[in-house]
């Protein structure tokens, strides 16, 4: 089969099997857009965790700056959604590059600790610090400054659900393509011996950088969508504490693969929506649930589609040899 | 080490050198020379400082004092990444490929860093690879992995290949294989070996320096005092 064809059709399947889940369960259609956003979330953390091996306890402080950003653009600049989405990801960006000189020199552990203060800073900064711009914990609301947009206004969750689905479809190919690039290898063989890289040629700061800089202005972006989707943003978006949702859903998804994320996405919070339905601490379970999942599937989700996908080739390779033997 | 020639094609110039560990010195006044075109053996007992010579002039420790110069240019304090990309590949002693890359990736990533996407010679050399093109690098033996290593050196036509002990733990059909290897790349590149193989270093070395306890002791340029392993007392 052609390359380019191949290349859009796991993206294609994954938009086609939300719309199929949008009309099976038309009444989920705020938690099937959670997923989505959540998907480009998990997406981002997968490019530090899984290409360049750094676990991060701070992406809910990149989460809620991509998400303050354009609160404080439908606040007090404009309406226009795409730019707020735009406005996001430039600050993702520019915060990378402050951060990433001093953090991409750090060990694994010592990134995630400082991750987590960042967190901290992030809270206090967006609560106490802006409350004149951001209200504090009131949060900030907008709803009513953002502009419908031509062709398909999404400022309607009905349509807000295709435009995400339409941004994922995106994201999925530019990660595709990504993954086999040279910065895909690159970053990937960076976190298997850096070293080693180094003796090659490569600037290991350079490429590690970059892909920080994906992976935040990939949070930016999502916390942009969460903001327009719901209307207003406050500190709890960045608390420490939610770190290890994104963590776990990237683990339970497959660590490194470009569609575990999705997966993870979608289990984590389908996990946690059908437990908190029967009982409140719904962490219990899911941990449980988490802890089984990555001691006998560690591959996640994705490692088991294709494992599942290469019996079944297997399969199908003896029965054609047995038939041609008969 | 003294009575060392600096002339004017000297690829590498090492000049009093002295490397610490922290305070811990490890390289003491070490001077060596290696001509574009030569075969360089540097061999020793275990904990000599050969493996910390090497990291020294592929720019992973930093010297004391001394100088390091790369075709009369100082690389002193230089990234390690960019003395590679000046043409100096350093293939480390334990045969690390990326095990979860195929040889392909392997190769390719070779390609990025230097941009040279030339792979036949790589594959005149070793035949093998191209059999073994799609697999994953952590599947093959130890020698393929060494071939792999000297592949992905051998891209982008580099002035000086360093190898840390090549032939360790290799059988002795395979080590043959790979002597002849390091002729056809002497060819057309430098090389700087650490080697424990006597018989290796008789066949091919156009010169051998010998190290003890961080110093070079003497320094073998004879090609009939090499063949003859007079400098096996010094070791």
């Amino acid at each position: 089969m052609n390359k380019r064809i191949l290349s859009i059709l796991g993206p294609v399947i994954i938009i086609v099997l939300m719309i199929i889940f949008r009309y099976i369960f038309p009444n989920k259609i705020t938690f099937l857009t959670e997923v989505v956003i959540f998907s480009i979330y998990v997406m981002g953390n997968n490019v530090l965790m899984g290409y360049l091996g750094y676990t991060s306890f701070g992406q809910p402080f990149y989460l809620s700056t991509g998400a303050y950003s354009a609160a404080i653009y439908f606040a007090y600049f404009g309406g226009n959604i795409f730019m707020a989405m735009l406005v996001a990801v430039i600050v993702g960006f520019l915060l990378s590059l402050v951060l990433a000189p001093g953090l991409m020199r750090l060990k694994s552990s010592y990134f995630t600790l400082i991750n987590a203060a960042l967190c901290a800073i992030g809270v206090f900064v967006f609560e106490r610090l802006l409350i004149d711009i951001t209200n504090g914990n009131d949060g900030l609301w907008f709803r009513g400054n953002m502009t419908a947009t031509p062709f398909l206004d999404v400022r309607y969750p009905k349509n807000f659900f295709f435009f995400v689905l339409l941004i994922l479809l995106i994201a999925l190919y530019l990660y595709q393509k990504m993954d086999k690039s040279a910065l895909g290898i690159s970053m990937k063989a960076t976190k298997a011996n850096p070293e080693k890289m180094t003796f090659i040629g490569y600037n290991v700061f350079l490429i590690r950088s970059i892909g920080y800089s994906i992976s935040i202005m990939m949070s930016a972006l999502a916390g942009a969508l969460y903001a327009i989707n719901f209307g207003f943003v406050n500190p709890s978006l960045g608390e420490n504490t939610r770190a290890i949702e994104v963590l776990l859903a990237t683990l339970i998804g497959g660590v490194g693969s470009v569609f575990g994320p999705f997966f993870g996405a979608l289990g984590f919070l389908g996990m946690k929506d059908i437990v908190s339905s029967f009982m409140s601490r719904w962490e219990f379970v899911v941990g449980i649930i988490t802890i089984v999942v990555l001691f006998k599937f560690n591959r996640g989700i994705w490692g088991l589609i294709q494992d599942g996908a290469g019996l079944l080739q297997s399969r199908k390779k003896r029965e054609k040899t047995v038939k041609v033997e008969e | 080490m003294s009575g060392v020639d600096m002339s004017q094609n000297a690829l590498i110039e090492v000049d009093d050198l002295y490397v610490n560990y922290g305070k811990l010195a490890v390289l003491f006044d070490i001077s060596l020379k290696i001509n574009q075109s030569e075969v360089v053996f540097l061999v020793g007992r275990n904990g000599a400082g050969k493996t910390t010579l090497f990291r020294t002039i592929a720019g992973f420790l930093h010297p004391k004092e001394g100088e390091i110069k790369l075709k009369g240019e100082s690389i002193n304090g230089m990234g390690a990444y960019r003395i590679a990309r000046k043409g100096v590949k350093y293939i480390h002693q334990d045969k690390q490929v990326f095990g979860d890359l195929s040889v392909k990736e392997n190769l390719e990533l070779s390609s990025y860093a230097t941009g040279d996407y030339n792979w036949e010679p790589v594959f005149a050399m070793f035949p093998k690879l191209k059999i073994l093109i799609d697999r994953k690098a952590g599947k093959l033996s130890g020698g393929e992995k060494q071939m792999l290593l000297m592949g992905m050196a051998i891209i982008g036509k580099p002035d000086l290949v360093m190898m840390d002990e090549p032939t360790e733990g290799l059988a002795p059909h395979v080590i043959q294989d790979l002597a002849v290897s390091f002729k056809e790349i002497s060819k057309t590149t430098t090389l700087f070996i650490v080697e424990q193989n006597l018989p290796i270093i008789a066949d091919i070395a156009d010169r051998v320096y010998c190290m003890k306890e961080g110093k070079i002791i003497v320094e073998e340029g004879c090609r009939e005092d090499i063949q003859n392993l007079c400098f096996e007392q010094y070791l």
